[in-house]
């Protein structure tokens, strides 16, 4: 699915942090944003998610534009973030069945998404009690189950151990099979441009 | 989608009973307080118990509304239902409806004992008692959980939400008490149905436009 920014504008208590930015992304296309701390990487994800209001501009998934008002295209984008976006208070099969509810879907993929990314023994502890390994892997089985087209990936690799790497790696082949657009957000030069088509820079 | 929703929050505090717990105990608490305070003159009780009982109702319900939307927050839980393709309104709407299940069951724990410690009669009708809690009560939380929603992403929003929902809510704690003195004073409805329906105006009103506003007060 394609992705469409024109002149974004957003700012935080007056200060602009991202003025006038547009992109398009083509469908299957990965796409790597890196830069300094500070420079709006996450904010641009969060923009694009709809959890963050937009001072001005507009953004286009296919043939939709990004509202409050409307609910479709946020089913083609999913955001993975530094937070679990998850309830610490629920199990992580809890949590997948919440999140698959909210999504019209049925809970038959959960058990399945839970044991690919290796948390099928941990399913019925609440997450509270769960490693930032463990969060980061919850991440990963929340955006296997939405299978949603549009992927923004937030420092992805953040707390995941060597293994959990593997498994990234391996969940990324998938996804440039099955034609998924990306954007990836992280500090690693080397390892973005080694995965993605190309880079943007924000400064 | 909207048992979904409540199903959710009423799981997380199934387990936890955190919610439900520190607004009994609270609201104890504070009846404890009254009950000592008004004991060297408890003719006086009788014209102030309508109003107290409301002020511990609009208290407790602070602590239940600051503690329901916290479940929020923790590992930014909402980012699953602000992505997510629903109506975001019905999250309101489900938030009002837990939040008065909450409240309403830490009023029927505490009202025993303030009735109890505080001497009160109770020779009047539960029916309409049932029917002032369930308005009064959904009032203040339909006003709070909008309150909670716009504080959602404020550092501040601890002392926020008693800062604006006490002067927001303060019309439906008079009507609430209004109507609660003539109950007790076994008025007939007739003379007091009016505050009723200020209570049931503010109910509709604040449910119809935080469902309206929600959508747009909830992003960062």
């Amino acid at each position: 699915m394609n992705l469409q920014v024109t002149n974004l504008f957003k700012s935080f208590y007056r200060s602009p942090v991202i003025k006038s930015f547009s992109l398009s992304v083509n469908s299957g296309e990965r796409i790597g944003i890196s830069g300094p701390n500070g420079s709006g990487k996450t904010t641009l994800l969060k923009m694009l998610s709809g959890i963050m209001a937009i001072d001005s501009g507009d953004i286009q998934v296919g043939n939709h534009f990004i509202d409050p008002e409307f609910t479709l295209p946020r089913k083609s984008i999913h955001y993975l973030g530094h937070s679990a976006g998850a309830y610490p208070g629920l199990t992580g099969e809890e949590n997948l069945i919440f999140i698959s509810g909210l999504y019209g879907m049925d809970a038959l993929g959960v058990t399945e998404c839970l044991e690919k990314v290796g948390l099928d023994s941990a399913k019925e502890k609440q997450i509270k009690y769960y490693s930032q390994g463990m969060l980061q892997r919850l991440k990963l089985a929340i955006t296997i189950l939405l299978d949603s087209d549009i992927l923004l990936l937030d420092e992805p690799l953040s707390g995941l151990d060597s293994n959990g790497i593997q498994l990234f790696q391996q969940l990324l082949d998938e996804w440039q099979e099955n034609k998924k657009t990306m954007l990836i957000v992280s500090h690693d030069h080397n390892w973005l441009s080694s995965i993605t088509d190309r880079i943007i820079y924000l400064n | 989608m909207l048992l979904h929703l409540i199903l959710k929050d009423l799981k997380i505090e199934m387990r936890s009973k955190e919610i439900i717990a520190s607004m009994f105990i609270f609201g104890l608490s504070v009846t404890l307080i009254f009950a000592l305070a008004f004991q060297v003159a408890p003719v006086m009780i009788h014209t102030f118990a309508p109003g107290l009982l409301w002020v511990v109702i609009l208290f407790t319900s602070v602590l239940g509304l600051n503690r329901l939307f916290s479940l929020e927050r923790e590992e930014h839980a909402l980012w699953s239902w602000v992505t997510a393709p629903v109506d975001r309104g019905l999250v309101y709407i489900a938030k009002v409806i837990s939040a008065l299940i909450f409240v309403l069951i830490s009023v029927i724990l505490f009202i025993i004992p303030f009735f109890i410690f505080l001497n009160l009669p109770t020779e009047f009708s539960f029916f309409q008692f049932g029917l002032i809690l369930l308005l009064g009560t959904g009032s203040i939380v339909s006003i709070g959980c909008l309150i909670s929603g716009i504080t959602l992403q404020a550092g501040l929003r601890d002392v926020l939400i008693p800062i604006l929902l006490f002067p927001s809510a303060s019309p439906v704690a008079i009507a609430a008490t209004k109507c609660t003195g003539f109950l007790f004073e076994n008025k007939p409805l007739t003379t007091w149905n009016f505050w009723l329906l200020i209570l049931a105006s503010f109910f509709v009103i604040f449910s119809l436009f935080g469902y309206l506003v929600f959508n747009k007060i909830v992003e960062e």
